[in-house]
């Protein structure tokens, strides 16, 4: 969409300085104007529940600040001097120039200056993520893919049977892919592959960029963001990809993803049953404590159910509530903003998993015009339950309804490992929904006169 | 009243854009060194020349200078430009808001529109969208003004969005205002004060048109004319809160005038008697010297521009520069013999576990010196070094007074690397500075505390209490800050350690 827009939930293409820094040790240094940097940090860090600057983020950011003179005269001798000193500066595996606006209208080519370096053997990659390109998805897609061609290289290595990369939640645009990362790469290990995760604590970092091609196949578990990435993995190391849209939340889905990448890897369809036979096991075992709860306290409990977030989250999450809680989705707001083709995907994804509520889903990246429709639908109702935004969390305070945090942009709440991906996750999300009941004032289910007599 | 505005000029309101500060105040946005030598340079210019080899990701003016107007009542800001460009603003969702409840003022959202330029937008220019999103701003918000904030692409591609706003202003009831607060164009961040304050004074400030009274009132307006004569406008900034203006107003109130505070937050009805005053009074000559210096040439009222009342003697300072102006020295040094006696007393207990400690401050200009000199004179810390995003003539004379002459400065704006490097020379035991900053000590292992808050009063006597009794309370317990260095790394080399900042630094052809 390229349209006026107000209340985003995404940045531009430059965002892909957050999927740089999201590589243990990766460096990225900008060729913008001053303070593009600080904006996506703005944004995906301070926005995304107060990540914080990581190993080398926030005002760490080598940039070339690009002034007047540069737009005149051209950037290139400026960023050599940059790109000079954070290789001599800055401890890391890897440097990634990303250009802004003002490089991409003047025409400098990051891409020419990095080779430069990377010909006298510096790990240094160039990619062009001028603002006006696209937004961060887009930035985020395209750096992956250039750091593949440009740092991975043309290596065509044996397979390694039971060796995967994951591609799915696009980092800090997704203000929980740490936990998230965490819980796939986890889930996965527990049916038997080795998992190259690539982003956050769980990845070994450019050694495991450097593994890439020696994977088996590929998954990408995401409706349509890193497709780009898997099909361009095809063609380049002849790995196939296994693609599985739904986000796994709770039980049935969690199951089912590894049910299906069981089959796909060909791994024993005994162990597979087994992990999931034990998980399960666990998962009920505390999923009763909330179905006590839930039986105790219908009455106050809210039960229609508004998600905002991208096509990953939104249909994962929706579909959990819905199928495995209990809920009625109203509305289902898609914010990702996928192009013709991906639309058309992500429709089909969304019909398959959430049949029953094509009525209530609506693609839509302006926060403004999902607050109109969120707002009509509500009307009075002060039993709903709103997941999203910082723009969500605003309604649901206006309207008296319950609230969970789930997109960016996200200002007040720190996230440092929560996730609600897998088993586990579930649990987590019923946890901070339901958490979230007793934090404004006290709530019981029962007249006082029952509760000190015990219900009698 | 400011001999550091001498010389300049204001009238700058015919041409859509003010000009960059590089050219207009002259600044030294890179330096590495001594208190002393960066006095002597600045005075043969040399220290205006100074750039970096090796930068880190600065500020954009667009940021502050829709700041400042986003703030006002009743607008809406549409930023034209990429995407991207507004995204600082999503980081801060709600900041507005509890600022305007903190000061009681009408809850209102932050309404911002993107023109959010592609591609094309960059070949066929981006003109008929920002109709579209102006046309949308009358319709969908009514609001008093529309704010459009040009970014870089469409400065670099020409949109000349002033013949837009001169087109429509006819027919939107909203009035149009164009900023100018291209990134590239300024090195000096604090530039878009001047382009935000220059929309404002184009666009906004037109003086209220009084009538003549049906029936004469002569009493009445002699009662009212009294009344401007003894007002005093206070102009407030982004990083003051709204408790650092009760304080200041209090003050100004004490000495029996009219305290009045502007322009953030203020209505159009507010910036419309702007002029109905006797004195405009800066806290921070980085904010708005080009307001207060334009106001005189326009209404010829006398203007205020010294020091940032932080701490017991800038305060005092601000205090009789104030009634000086209105022949109160009396009244003044009263107040100030009350209040600092009870000062005094307040800080004795805190002075005692501060003094003799290390401590280093960072941030803008005005604020860290006032803040070190507080620190050293009168908490008795030992100041080991001050790091400014900018110096200007602005501070000249606050810079002379700092302590000792061979004290370790830095100028520029972020830079944690160097600002790391100086950290491990000094090995301070306190360090107060600008977010983004305290992040990075902390992993040194260095003790902090913010240099501003938005809730938090540090301006006058009652923030200069707070301030001491927050320094103390970090140094209560410091285990965070151990635990954190003892475990995380730095992402700096050994090389860059061992080596002196002033490598870092070049010297240019121009000035800016």
């Amino acid at each position: 969409m390229s349209g006026i827009i107000s209340q985003p939930r995404f940045t531009c293409a430059l965002g892909a300085q957050q999927t740089v820094l999201a590589i243990p040790k990766a460096i990225p240094i900008i060729h913008a104007g001053p303070g593009c940097s600080m904006k996506i940090f703005d944004y995906a860090a301070t926005g995304a529940g107060r990540q914080g600057e990581g190993y080398a983020g926030g005002n760490h950011v080598s940039c070339t600040n690009a002034s007047e003179t540069d737009v005149v005269f051209g950037g290139e001798e400026k960023l050599r001097s940059v790109i000079e000193g954070a290789i001599k500066i800055l401890k890391g595996d890897l440097f990634v120039v990303l250009s802004g606006c003002t490089a991409g209208i003047i025409g400098d080519d990051v891409e020419k200056v990095a080779k430069v370096f990377a010909r006298d053997g510096r790990p240094l990659v160039g990619v062009e993520t001028s603002g006006f390109k696209g937004n961060n998805y887009f930035g985020h897609e395209a750096v992956v893919v250039g750091i593949i061609d440009q740092f991975v290289g043309e290596a065509r290595p044996p397979k390694k049977k039971g060796t995967v990369n994951v591609f799915s939640v696009v980092p800090y645009q997704d203000p929980y892919w740490r936990g998230d990362l965490e819980q796939i790469k986890s889930l996965l290990e527990k049916i038997g592959l080795r998992v190259n995760i690539l982003f956050g604590a769980g990845s070994k970092g450019t050694e495991e960029w450097k593994n890439i091609p020696k994977a088996e196949f590929n998954i990408l578990l995401s409706p349509w963001v890193g497709l780009s990435i898997v099909t361009h993995l095809e063609e380049k190391y002849g790995a196939p990809f296994f693609h599985y849209p739904v986000l796994p939340v709770g039980a049935k889905e969690t199951s089912a993803f590894l049910r299906a990448v069981g089959e796909y890897a060909q791994l024993s369809k005994e162990t597979v049953e087994r992990i999931i036979a034990e998980e399960e096991r666990r998962y009920y075992d505390y999923f009763v404590s909330i179905g006590d709860f839930i039986a105790l306290y219908q009455n106050n409990l809210p039960y229609e159910l508004y998600t905002s977030a991208d096509s990953l989250y939104a249909i994962g999450i929706t579909k959990y509530l819905e199928n495995e809680v209990g809920y009625i989705p109203k509305g289902i707001y898609i914010t990702d903003d996928p192009n013709p083709a991906n639309l058309e995907q992500v429709k089909e994804i969304a019909a398959k998993n959430i049949p029953e509520y094509q009525n209530s889903l609506l693609f839509e990246a302006d926060g403004e015009i999902i607050a109109q429709d969120i707002k009509e639908k509500l009307g009075t109702s002060t039993r709903a339950l709103l997941i999203g935004s910082d723009w969500e969390r605003e309604i649901a305070r206006e309207t008296g309804n319950l609230f969970q945090y789930l997109s960016n942009p996200i200002n007040q709440k720190l996230i440092i490992r929560q996730t609600f991906v897998g088993y586990q996750g579930g649990l987590n999300l019923l946890e901070e929904i339901y958490g979230a009941l007793f934090a404004g004032e006290e709530v019981s289910a029962a007249t006082y006169v029952e509760a000190i007599s015990g219900g009698l | 009243m400011s001999k550091y505005s001498d010389g300049l000029t204001y009238g700058f309101t015919e041409s859509t854009a003010p000009p960059v500060r590089e050219t207009r105040i002259g600044v030294c946005s890179a330096y590495c060194g001594s208190c002393g030598d960066l006095i002597d340079d600045l005075v043969s210019g040399c220290a205006q020349l100074q750039a970096r080899k090796f930068a880190q990701s600065g500020g954009c003016q667009l940021t502050l200078a829709l700041g400042i107007v986003s703030s006002l009542t009743n607008v809406v800001v549409i930023i034209h430009s990429p995407l991207g460009c507004g995204s600082a603003f999503l980081g801060t969702g709600g900041m507005r808001k509890t600022m305007r409840m903190s000061k009681g003022k009408r809850d209102e959202d932050f309404v911002w529109i993107h023109t959010n330029m592609d591609e094309t937008d960059v070949v066929q220019g981006g003109i008929e969208k920002l109709r579209g999103a102006l046309l949308y701003a009358e319709k969908e918000y009514h609001p008093e003004a529309i704010i459009i904030g040009n970014g870089c692409v469409p400065g670099i591609i020409g949109d000349d969005i002033d013949s837009l706003a001169l087109e429509l202003q006819g027919s939107l009831s909203a009035k149009i205002v164009p900023v100018h607060c291209e990134g590239f164009k300024s090195r000096y961040v604090a530039s878009g004060y001047d382009a935000a304050y220059h929309g404002v004074l184009r666009h906004l400030v037109e003086p209220v048109q009084y009538n003549e009274r049906v029936l004469p009132d002569e009493g009445r307006d002699a009662m009212e004319r009294y009344r401007i004569s003894q007002t005093v406008n206070i102009f407030n900034v982004g990083s003051n809160s709204n408790s650092d203006e009760v304080e200041l107003s209090r003050l100004v109130s004490a000495l029996g005038l009219y305290p009045r505070v502007l322009p953030l937050h203020a209505s159009m009805e507010d910036l419309a008697h702007i002029g109905d005053a006797a004195l405009n009074v800066s806290i921070c000559a980085t904010h708005d010297d080009y307001l207060l210096g334009h106001l005189k040439e326009r209404f010829g009222t006398d203007y205020l521009i010294d020091t940032l009342p932080i701490g017991v003697t800038s305060t005092n300072r601000w205090i009789r520069l104030i009634a000086e102006f209105f022949h109160l020295e009396n009244e003044a040094e009263r107040l100030i013999g009350f209040e600092t006696r009870e000062l005094e007393a307040a800080l004795a207990p805190f002075r005692e576990k501060l003094a003799g400690k290390r401590c280093y401050v960072g941030g803008g200009e005005l604020r860290i010196i006032t803040t070190a000199e507080f620190f050293a004179t009168s908490l008795g810390m030992d100041l080991v070094g001050v790091k400014a995003h900018n110096i200007d003539r602005f501070v000249e004379e606050l810079l002379e007074n700092l302590h000792p002459t061979d004290l370790n400065v830095t100028v520029g704006a972020g830079q944690p690397a160097e600002e790391l490097n100086v950290l491990n020379q000094l090995k301070p035991d306190l360090y107060i500075g600008h977010s983004g900053a305290n992040g990075w000590a902390s992993r040194f292992g260095v003790p902090n505390l913010p240099l501003f808050g938005q809730s938090l009063n540090y301006m006058g006597y009652s923030g200069a209490y707070e301030l001491a009794r927050r320094a103390a309370k970090v140094l209560k317990n410091t285990n965070f800050v151990k635990n954190v260095s003892r475990n995380v790394g730095i992402p700096l080399s050994r090389v860059w350690f061992e080596q002196d900042n002033r490598e870092n630094i070049k010297e240019t052809e121009k000035a800016g």
